[in-house]
């Protein structure tokens, strides 16, 4: 049984970035075709169709959560003098928290639809599939070993 | 369909067809994911559609791979450095820009060296 698939992306994203592929010898092989046989791009279609939604249905929710989530931290309501002084979590680290959360979410859903379009060889029952998986700067998923 | 005619025009220039082997009489460039299998040619480009397509929206983006196959290395590159030439081309009702992915080589001794070059066309729809 070949191992080719079970092998885990060798890139290593910087701060605030997320990649998603296969590490599986033959995947750009199959994504782009060779001379004697068809593209079938499920990588290249699944970055493209995750894209098209990123910005409504991924990165706004998870940044709306995160910095609501942020601001509620350590949120205090006292009185001074008899002035009313309202303190809220630190909307800068709210905000990087929200990108973070964005690009694994991102990262996650290509994984997800790039294994919903790639083919499956009747062979080894999915070593390709099984094989894509998404790398953050500290956090990785998606791959399944046999 | 899908602006695949568009981009054959664009891709049926002489500074393209010069470097492609010929098939039926014609330059190498196949709308198709597959070469067919009478071709017996290395020089050639196939293109397919690789985005989905939203036919509420009132400006379409249609994103194909064009694969710029060719038995070495460098004729590989030297085709999709024709086909990125013509980058900001405008066509009819709408314009296209490219862009380069890295060449990949051949998978057997049958094969040929591929640089996908991504063609992005913005068309009114």
């Amino acid at each position: 049984m070949s191992t080719q698939a079970n092998v885990k992306l060798n890139e290593r994203p910087g701060k605030g970035e997320a990649v998603a592929g296969s590490a599986a010898e033959y995947a750009a092989y199959v994504n782009f075709g060779t001379r004697n046989q068809s593209a079938q791009p499920y990588l290249s279609t699944a970055g493209e169709i995750i894209a098209r939604k990123a910005v409504g249905q991924i990165i706004t929710p998870e940044m709306q959560e995160a910095m609501y989530k942020g601001l509620k931290k350590n949120f205090n309501k006292s009185i001074k003098d008899g002035v009313e002084i309202v303190r809220y979590g630190n909307p800068v680290e709210a905000n990087l928290e929200g990108n973070k959360l964005s690009v694994t979410a991102l990262a996650v859903a290509v994984t997800s639809q790039a294994k919903a379009l790639c083919p499956v060889a009747k062979e080894n029952g999915g070593f390709l599939r099984n094989s894509i998986m998404w790398r953050t700067e500290d956090s990785e998923g998606g791959l399944n070993v046999w | 369909m899908f602006g695949s005619n568009r981009l054959f025009t664009a891709l049926n220039v002489s500074a393209i067809t010069t470097l492609l082997d010929t098939y039926l009489t014609k330059a190498a460039i196949f709308p198709s994911a597959l070469l067919p299998e009478q071709f017996t040619g290395t020089e050639s480009i196939n293109y397919y559609l690789t985005s989905p397509y939203n036919a509420a929206m009132t400006y379409a983006e249609y994103i194909y791979i064009a694969n710029c196959r060719s038995i070495t290395d460098i004729g590989s590159r030297t085709i999709a450095q024709a086909v990125i030439d013509i980058n900001e081309t405008a066509i009819t009702d709408g314009f296209l820009y490219c862009s380069l992915l890295p060449t990949i080589p051949p998978i057997d001794k049958d094969d040929t060296y591929n640089t996908p070059v991504e063609v992005r066309i913005k068309s009114r729809t």
